[in-house]
């Protein structure tokens, strides 16, 4: 045995001797307590035979530095993410469920989806041991999904092209000519625009005026992802709704982009994961969806994934720059429970098919 | 002398055992080919009158067919897709007929690259294209317009990629290489006697071209018009990213739309909408079956015929040139922006890393996908081709009505778009007892590709049949040949050209196919289309490109391959044939004088 090794050995035992006996301070307590738990959850997975994990939705791809966390973490089980969503991710579900052929273990999503695999009786009730570090307002009190991240979407700007002192501080702002042409993807499409608008419209932010100006002011796309690259050239100078996560890693790859997000304009969307009933890897994605909400992960969130974590204990980067706070962008905004999401939805819809035709 | 009358009912029962054999054989066919591609397409239509997707639950109703087909929108994609398809396909099938005429019948300047060249673009995926030429061409700080400005020290954008000028010319130069893939064959199998004749009988060279040569193409080139329109019709990728900047709407776009307005996504509207694609399938084909008589396009009989390249004279140079400019807008420019952008951090960030290519070579996952993206390849190209073949023979040996019956159902997958055609496959699939263990298995995406192909397929099948005379197989017919020996010892044979340049392009399209295996591969064994889709998703475009490069240049080097693999292969056929023609001499020499045929 190695210095390195029982020295690691007799530190651990000394952790736990002190947890025991409550000298350690109570986040370390809990540390301690989420490790046992998540340990628990891994042998039993392992113990199943349980070596792979299936994850659906669009940021299984994004997220695959955090997959492979997991498995450094957990290594006799690999995370397999496919990044289907939309049409795609339902018609696979769809199959897989009526067929009995069932690949899928968990889904990862925005609201929509997560609602749809809810409202469908899809999701396996499951509440995590380390649920208590997700505020009240995240959890659904029938265990049936969890939000666990968050997405910032605010102007994603070519600084080349715009001065912070072009950029809008407002919706009305964006009305203004010199703004005319920027790209927003379909309102009605379940995507960027539609998910903030559903946030602004609910808090007054946004009306039917608005809504109906914006037909004439912008470019609708029906995805605004391809756009990042006209973004990056110049071509495109703005995307009034663009990821946080897609900025900062165009950001760290050197490209000339801004990200601007201000209260009352950007909007905080909610996603979150859901257990699937039937899940060929039940005991796998049991483990994973506790993991998602220790620290680790919830670290992992932001420093490999570059969205937002939700729990009490994710340290956010001190660079407001890059990382706007959460917290004063979402206090401008009326709250949206998700057991209110589809109505709120529906009413943006029918004001958006009544003005934006 | 009661042998003849023994051997007469003998021969009469094995006659009768045939038929009934042939009787069995022909309804297997008929009903392999109403499940794989009838079936689907019936999924889809009662799809458009059911309230929830198929196999869902939900209630009959016609809400969805009258709201699309009252919105005017629909008439406004309709209205540019029939320009934007037309436009390309006759862009594309001028240039396509144009470069296999001088690929095949012409001594000019650089034509023995056409083909390789013409693979490559071809095998470049759409997305791929589309995202290479909206930089290309980017009114901004594209190469294109950067590079004539700074020769001109002008500020003119000479081509603006969000534009429909912009749309048409990469939509068309991309559909070019595959209207030349399919052309190639039937130029090749020209009899030039034909244009002798016509020579001799006073005729010039273009009046040649124009009323023997065209003519003669008539059956290929519609096949071709066919499938470019159709393919224009439904292109997605270049009108999404290009034509969206444009405000230019398609009806492949409206669909994607429609698909993704709602969770559960509205198929209903979706297929609402193929349906106009349907309609605009079926008049095409309609005129085809109409202007094309079969008999009037024999090429290939029995009789030998020549083969004798044009030499263009100082035409030689011109054509050439644009050899050479045509390679440059298809292949260089955007080759270049290709390789330039997977070798970046991100799209328009000029420095130079390999850290997308470490990160492709270093996954485990994506290294199996090469693996899972040659097998379906392979297999899918080869299976349509062989499926193809079978239906064109046994559609020229039935009635008028079957044969147009096989015909029309190997075409029924081109005239839904990609998701539309894979979630009707899927549904149709899984509603199968038998089929169903399938899914999520390589299998099932296997079936699936080998249906989305199959109108490829069939059109490089028919295009080849319809140049065969009769004769020849009613001669081996004759001689005693049952029809499975005539069909792969005569047809088989003489279309082997057309037959492995049809499995090349449908390989190499299953190879770029993202839809199919999207829904039908199982998620732990993904090919690399959907790797690549992932990643574009996932806002990783310059990891994609350095995927679709590693692709490229693995379909480069299987053709290279392949095509030394024939090479050697002709060369030993060659060196047999000369031994084996020594091998008679001696043996003639070696003959009794007593012996000799004509003393």
């Amino acid at each position: 045995m190695t210095l390195r090794r029982r020295t690691l050995i007799s530190a651990s035992a000394s952790a736990l001797a002190l947890a025991a006996a409550g000298v350690l301070p109570a986040h370390a307590q809990q540390n301690a307590a989420e490790d046992a738990a998540l340990m628990k959850l891994y042998n039993e997975a392992v113990a199943a035979g349980e070596t792979e994990l299936v994850i659906y939705g669009a940021y299984a791809g994004l997220f695959r530095p955090i997959w492979e966390l997991f498995t450094k973490r957990f290594p006799k089980i690999e995370i397999v993410g496919n990044p289907v969503s939309g049409a795609q991710m339902a018609a696979k579900l769809d199959a897989e469920f009526s067929s009995g052929q069932q690949t899928a273990d968990i889904v990862t999503s925005g609201l929509t989806e997560l609602l749809a695999a809810v409202e469908q009786g899809r999701a396996e009730p499951f509440r995590p041991p380390n649920i208590a570090s997700l505020p009240e307002r995240y959890r659904d009190p029938k265990d049936r999904f969890v939000i666990n991240y968050a997405e910032l979407y605010g102007v994603v700007y070519n600084t080349n092209k715009l001065k912070p002192s072009d950029l809008p501080n407002k919706p009305a702002d964006l009305l203004d000519p010199r703004y005319k042409g920027m790209i927003i993807d379909d309102p009605l499409g379940a995507r960027t625009t539609e998910l903030a608008w559903i946030e602004l419209y609910n808090s007054g932010k946004i009306d039917a005026a608005f809504i109906k100006a914006m037909k004439a002011q912008s470019t609708v796309v029906p995805s605004t992802a391809p756009f990042f690259n006209q973004l990056t050239t110049g071509t495109v100078a703005m995307i009034p709704w663009g990821g946080h996560a897609r900025y900062l890693s165009l950001k760290n790859a050197g490209a000339p982009v801004g990200f601007h997000a201000v209260p009352g304009l950007a909007v905080p969307v909610l996603a979150g994961t859901v257990v699937l009933k039937g899940a060929p890897h039940p005991k796998a994605a049991r483990l994973f969806q506790a993991w998602f909400l220790s620290t680790e992960a919830q670290n992992a969130i932001v420093q490999l994934g570059n969205s937002y974590g939700l729990t009490a204990t994710v340290s956010l980067p001190d660079n407001p720059a890059d990382w706007p706070k959460l917290m004063p962008i979402a206090a401008a905004l009326k709250p949206v429970p998700p057991d209110q999401f589809i109505p709120a939805r529906d009413a943006l819809r029918k004001a958006v098919e009544a003005n934006f035709k | 002398m009661s042998m003849p009358a023994e051997r007469s009912g003998s021969g009469g029962a094995s006659a009768g055992h045939a038929r009934i054999g042939r009787r069995i054989g022909l309804w297997a066919l008929l009903l392999l080919v109403a499940l794989l591609f009838v079936w689907p397409v019936l999924m889809l239509l009662a799809g458009i009158f059911r309230s929830a997707a198929p196999g869902m639950g939900g209630e009959w109703t016609t809400a969805s067919l009258v709201r699309t087909i009252t919105a005017p929108d629909t008439y406004v994609a309709l209205l540019n897709s029939m320009i934007y398809a037309v436009a390309t396909t006759v862009l594309a099938t001028l240039l396509g007929a144009l470069f296999a005429f001088v690929s095949t019948r012409t001594t000019a300047f650089g034509r023995q690259a056409l083909t390789p060249a013409m693979l490559l673009v071809f095998a470049a995926p759409n997305l791929l294209y589309a995202v290479a030429w909206s930089l290309l061409a980017d009114p901004g700080a594209g190469l294109l317009n950067q590079a004539v400005r700074s020769l001109t020290g002008s500020q003119v954008t000479v081509l603006n990629a969000f534009s429909w000028s912009g749309m048409v010319l990469a939509q068309a130069l991309k559909l070019s290489s595959f209207c030349y893939l399919l052309l190639l064959a039937p130029f090749q199998n020209m009899n030039r006697s034909y244009e002798e004749a016509a020579l001799v009988a006073g005729s010039g060279r273009l009046g040649t071209l124009l009323r023997i040569d065209l003519p003669l193409m008539l059956p290929a080139l519609f096949g071709v018009v066919i499938l470019g329109a159709v393919f224009g019709l439904g292109a997605f990728d270049i009108p999404q990213i290009m034509g969206a900047l444009a405000g230019i709407p398609v009806l492949s776009t409206e669909i994607y739309k429609v698909l993704n307005l709602a969770v559960p996504p509205d198929y209903a509207g979706a297929s609402t909408l193929g349906l106009f694609m349907m309609a605009t399938v079926a008049l095409l084909l309609s005129l085809q079956w109409s202007l094309v008589k079969e008999k009037r396009f024999v090429t290939v009989t029995g009789k030998s015929f020549r083969q004798e390249r044009w030499d263009l004279g100082r035409w030689n140079a011109w054509v050439g040139a644009a050899i050479v400019l045509f390679a440059l807008f298809t292949l260089v420019l955007p080759g270049i922006q290709l390789v330039l952008t997977s070798f970046q951090p991100a799209i328009g960030v000029w420095r130079l890393t390999l850290a997308n290519y470490a990160s492709v070579l270093g996954d485990r996952q994506t290294l199996r996908a090469f693996g899972v993206t040659a097998w379906l390849a392979v297999l899918s190209g080869f299976l349509a081709m062989l499926l193809a073949l079978l239906l064109g023979q046994v559609g020229r040996r039935s009635p008028r009505w079957l044969q147009r019956a096989l015909d029309a159902a190997s075409l029924t997958p081109i005239m839904m778009p990609g998701v539309v055609l894979a979630v009707g496959l899927l549904w149709a699939y899984i509603s199968v007892p038998g089929l169903r263990r399938l899914y999520g298995s390589f299998w099932l995406a296997l079936i699936g590709l080998v249906v989305f192909v199959m109108p490829i397929a069939s059109r490089a099948i028919n295009g080849a049949l319809v140049q065969i005379a009769g004769d020849l197989e009613e001669a081996a017919a004759v001689s005693g040949a049952s029809p499975l020996r005539v069909l792969l010892d005569i047809v088989l044979r003489l279309i082997s050209r057309s037959f492995l340049v049809g499995w090349l392009i449908a390989g190499v399209v299953a190879a770029g196919t993202l839809d199919i295996p999207l829904l039908l591969l199982p998620a732990t064994s993904p090919n690399v289309a959907v790797l690549v889709y992932s990643d574009m998703n996932s806002g990783l475009p310059t990891r994609a490109s350095a995927m679709l490069v590693l692709l490229l240049a693995a379909i480069a080097l299987a053709a290279t391959v392949a095509a030394l693999a024939a090479l050697l292969l002709r060369r030993l056929r060659a060196g047999l044939a000369r031994r084996r023609a020594s091998r008679f001499e001696i043996s003639s020499a070696a003959l009794p004088r007593s012996l000799e045929l004509n003393p």
